[in-house]
């Protein structure tokens, strides 16, 4: 049984190299605000592609997500990371029902499901492979935001839960808690395809 | 069965969460316990998936969205009083326009008088205060009494009845209407009205493409359905609008209208496709519909290895067995030929790609529907595949082709590993020489009719090559 330890999680706390490109976006230093942001824009549309389903609300949400941030970034603390800071933006800004859930978009079984078309790594173009994609997501899709937004920040972003709890509020003992549900419902789901892997 | 442990073990082993002082007991009863084993397991592979479907586009999208917040951050924050000023110049507007009707209704109306009409230059017959002047088919102006203007007017119902469809019908109506009040007719005429209408197909279906309106989406998918210059025009607009079809994919139900889901194949969009799916699982009668659709998709726009998604989808529904396999060769039939030519080249990637057996099956028979000569060497290299199951539905695949292949197939066995396979192939053809050389090898005149009737049905390839194996001459044998 290989039950090797995986590397550490991303913890909350902002690093040495991350303050110091928030001190030079702030004393206005050309591009560095650019800089600061820039390897946060991925992850930050990832998520908002779990939390919208489209792919034009996702780039939205994120765009208004950085902008909240650019206009914010005097008032940041810095005693979060800044990508735990994002995403709580994010999420903020993603629970405006008005904005987002209230487009046409209704949540039924055939909702679908909003996969990238270009992925790092992409396998060969298999209809196994696309339709093992679908079932993931539809299954994520399928979870309570909540759950899904903590699996999500655990198994993408490799954020420990320490860091999840910032982002979702709540303890550490908590999004532990959420992660293992998510996990354990989406295996319920997916059991025939991650027993044939 | 679970496991007291199941969740500390995959806490403290997937996520690092464990204390060291536990790590060894831990990892003893993992080591012990097939359960939290493969709990696991699982949980990493799971994992892995989540994190590999939740890739980006990244990349100049991530760049734009950035270089979009930091120029709007930069600009102005809007002022407090943008509001007041609004309600002011609102207000100021309002009396201005109040003052220019009351100049009006006491007679210091604009001095210059409108332009006459385009027709009547020239002409200026005086009309009478309770005639207008309305043109005929040949353009000619003539007055008519006022009261006919009405039955002139372009109404919704007449628009309906060409276009067969209110909503367009409408915007014909308002476009018509505003063709006439430019060249200051009063009304636009049936002639104008139908003018109107062949260009609005095109023109006012791109204004409804932006529309925000749900009642939008049933009248382009009729101008697109029904094709024409105007419908192919409507649908390149259509699949560049990234507004619309987000609004077609939200529109997508299982009760939508069937114009929706042949709209939706057409355009061929990924996310588009991936709702079709979801209504075919629920709605097998919908597949048909959608496969006769793609073959109307434009060129470069890749429909083959949708249908194949599609096939499996709809294959999904409980078929079994030798019913299942012939179902399969007619859908393939039914589906894959009408295609464009570059679907081939999208079936042999396929082909060489998956992994699947049941893909490769689905491609074999269609790849057989389609018989297409670009297909011949991909087939002949699959009789000699390790695999006996997709020899034989390559050898079906062949047989499919016309007897201009019969040379290539003869020549083929006599170096091939499996070559009863390719003469079942060449037996389909039914041509005398054939019968004959089964003749010859021993076949009975029943066993012949039978191999030589056309294309055996794919699950009885096995059985017709097991029956010629021993009998082929000592050079057919490898």
């Amino acid at each position: 049984m290989n039950a090797a330890r995986p590397q550490a999680p991303i913890g909350p706390e902002p690093c040495p190299e991350e303050r110091a490109a928030l001190a030079a976006a702030r004393a206005g230093e050309a591009g560095a605000l650019h800089a600061l942001l820039r390897r946060h824009v991925d992850p930050l549309l990832a998520l908002a592609r779990r939390l919208v389903r489209d792919r034009h609300q996702a780039e939205d949400l994120t765009q208004e997500t950085l902008l909240a941030a650019c206009r914010g970034l005097d008032s940041f603390r810095g005693d979060a990371s800044i990508r735990t800071w994002l995403f709580r933006i994010l999420i903020r800004l993603a629970q405006d029902p008005g904005r987002w859930r209230g487009r046409p978009c209704p949540a039924s079984a055939l909702e679908p499901t909003d996969i990238p078309d270009a992925m790092h790594a992409e396998p060969p173009y298999t209809s196994l492979a696309r339709e093992l994609r679908a079932r993931i997501d539809e299954a994520m899709e399928r979870l309570p935001p909540r759950q899904r937004v903590a699996l999500h920040l655990r198994a993408v972003e490799g954020m420990g839960y320490d860091a999840i709890a910032v982002v979702l509020g709540g303890s550490p003992g908590a999004a532990r808690m959420t992660v293992l549900a998510a996990r354990r419902t989406i295996r319920g789901r997916l059991g025939s395809y991650l027993e044939d892997a | 069965m679970t496991c007291a442990f199941e969740d500390d073990v995959v806490a403290r082993f997937l996520d690092g969460d464990a204390r060291d002082t536990d790590d060894a007991e831990l990892g003893d009863h993992v080591r012990a316990c097939p359960h939290c084993a493969r709990a696991l397991a699982r949980s990493r592979h799971l994992d892995a998936l989540v994190a590999a479907t939740s890739g980006t586009e990244g990349g100049a999208a991530a760049d734009r969205l950035l270089a979009r917040a930091i120029a709007a951050s930069r600009a102005p924050a809007p002022r407090e009083f943008r509001a007041r000023t609004v309600l002011l110049a609102g207000a100021a507007g309002f009396l201005l326009g109040l003052l220019a009707m009351r100049l009006l209704r006491t007679g210091r109306a604009p001095e210059r008088a409108p332009p006459p009409p385009p027709a009547l230059a020239g002409e200026q017959p005086a009309a009478p205060a309770d005639m207008v002047l309305l043109p005929d088919a040949d353009g000619t102006a003539r007055a008519r009494p006022r009261a006919i203007v009405a039955e002139r007017q372009p109404s919704v119902e007449r628009c309906a009845a060409v276009l067969d469809d209110p909503t367009l019908a409408v915007a014909v109506t308002m476009r018509a209407r505003a063709r006439a009040l430019a060249a200051g007719w009063p009304a636009p005429t049936a002639t104008a009205i139908d003018a109107a209408v062949a260009a609005v197909v095109e023109t006012a279906g791109r204004t409804l493409l932006v529309e925000r309106s749900a009642a939008s989406l049933l009248p382009i998918a009729r101008g697109i359905v029904r094709g024409g210059t105007a419908g192919a025009a409507l649908a390149a607009a259509a699949r560049a609008e990234r507004s619309f079809v987000s609004r077609l994919r939200a529109a997508l139900q299982a009760d939508c209208a069937d114009e929706l889901c042949v709209l939706a194949a057409r355009l061929g969009d990924a996310d588009l496709d991936r709702r079709l799916l979801a209504i075919c699982r629920r709605d097998a009668r919908r597949a048909d519909l959608v496969a006769r659709a793609c073959a109307d998709a434009p060129e470069g726009v890749a429909r083959a290895a949708f249908l194949l998604d599609l096939w499996a989808a709809v294959s999904r529904r409980g078929d079994d067995g030798v019913a299942h396999a012939n179902d399969d060769a007619a859908r393939a039939r039914a589906w894959f030929p009408p295609l464009p030519p570059g679907a081939t080249a999208e079936l042999l990637h396929c082909l060489a790609t998956t992994r699947s057996a049941e893909v490769r099956a689905r491609v074999l028979l269609a790849l057989g529907a389609r018989a297409d000569a670009a297909a011949l060497p991909a087939l002949f290299a699959m009789i000699e595949a390790p695999n006996a199951a997709d020899a034989a539905l390559a050898a079906y695949a062949l047989g499919c082709y016309d007897a201009s292949v019969a040379a290539d197939l003869e020549h083929a066995a006599r170096s091939s590993r499996r070559p009863e396979l390719l003469w079942v192939a060449r037996a389909a053809h039914g041509d005398g020489a054939i019968r004959a050389r089964l003749a010859a090898i021993g076949c009975s005149p029943a066993e012949i009719d039978l191999l030589a009737a056309g294309p055996l049905p794919p699950e009885q390839i096995p059985a017709a090559a097991a029956l010629l194996r021993p009998r082929l001459p000592s050079t057919y044998r490898p």
